[in-house]
């Protein structure tokens, strides 16, 4: 049985895989189609790689969301790493501080429906972001 | 199937000509990184004038994947096999819009087997071509 709500401590490089792994099947629950669960599989190994990259551990809570007769799914990407300096520049199309492409944040924004950042310098980085069925 | 040869659980294979590496799912960065090293090092061993990477088994790719997978195809023209990605699915072609990620300069085919095809007609127009050259 799939639960509703799961939590995915991420500090190995296969934990991004277990927690796609996870966040498709949670989509699938939900009801999303196979396209989406896969656009949604994606937006969490964004999330899951910037927070072993970055921060080198961290967690991914995933939870199945109603609302009405809708549903959705929640993903949340929180760690204590070293925070985000300029979160505008962050989120802008290829800005990277590493030799990556930096489409990693701006991706995950288009992919999901609702996304709302919060990161300070030397606390940590919580990501939010939704997306409805 | 004319020989195999086995990485990271990926199994490639030269069929008429052309090198065939069938990606799954699940791989790490890592194995990506040693499935790229010895493609590279297949091409220049047996001289193949093909590679086809069939992604029909990946469900997910993310921007590091496409990298990779964009440079494998771009080094190995480079080593001069001409280059073809086949079996992208539906939900991996609309992440990658949304990723903006673009296979620039890189030729697709819908099937391994299209894309067998496709190559095949490529090298034997560019082996006249040589030969006509050599000619003159
Ligand atoms: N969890 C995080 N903690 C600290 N910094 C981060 C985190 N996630 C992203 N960043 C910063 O934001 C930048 C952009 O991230 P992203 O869009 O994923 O591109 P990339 O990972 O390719 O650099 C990164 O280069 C990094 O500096
Ligand atoms: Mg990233």
């Amino acid at each position: 049985m799939v639960a509703n709500k799961r939590s995915i401590n991420i500090s190995e490089e296969i934990d991004i895989i277990l927690a796609v792994k996870e966040a498709m099947e949670m989509a699938k629950k939900a009801g999303f189609n196979e396209t989406r669960q896969h656009m949604i599989g994606t937006a969490v190994s964004e999330l899951a790689r910037n927070i072993k990259v970055y921060a080198t551990k961290g967690q991914i809570s995933i939870r199945i969301l109603k609302r009405n007769k809708n549903s959705g799914i929640e993903i949340i990407a929180e760690d204590n790493g070293p925070g985000i300096k300029n979160l505008g520049e962050a989120m802008k199309e290829n800005f990277s501080t590493t030799e990556s492409l930096g489409l990693g944040l701006p991706s995950v924004k288009r992919l999901m429906d609702e996304f709302t950042i919060e990161s300070k310098v030397g606390e940590g980085t919580k990501i939010i972001t939704r997306k409805w069925a | 199937m004319e020989k195999e040869f086995e990485s990271s659980r990926i199994v490639m294979h030269i069929s008429r000509g052309c090198l065939v590496v069938p990606l799954h799912k699940e791989l790490l960065d890592k194995e990506l990184r040693q499935v790229q090293d010895n493609i590279l090092d297949r091409i220049i061993e047996t001289k193949v004038k093909g590679l086809v990477i069939d992604v029909s088994g990946i469900n997910i790719m993310d921007t590091v994947m496409a990298q990779n997978i964009s440079d494998t195809l771009k080094m190995a023209s480079l080593l001069g096999a001409t280059a073809v990605l086949t079996g992208l699915k539906a939900g991996v072609v609309v992440s990658l819009l949304d990723l903006d990620f673009e296979f620039q300069g890189i030729r697709i085919s819908t099937t391994q087997e299209e894309g067998i095809l496709e190559l095949e007609q490529l090298i034997s127009s560019k082996i006249e071509q040589d030969y006509w050259e050599d000619e003159r």
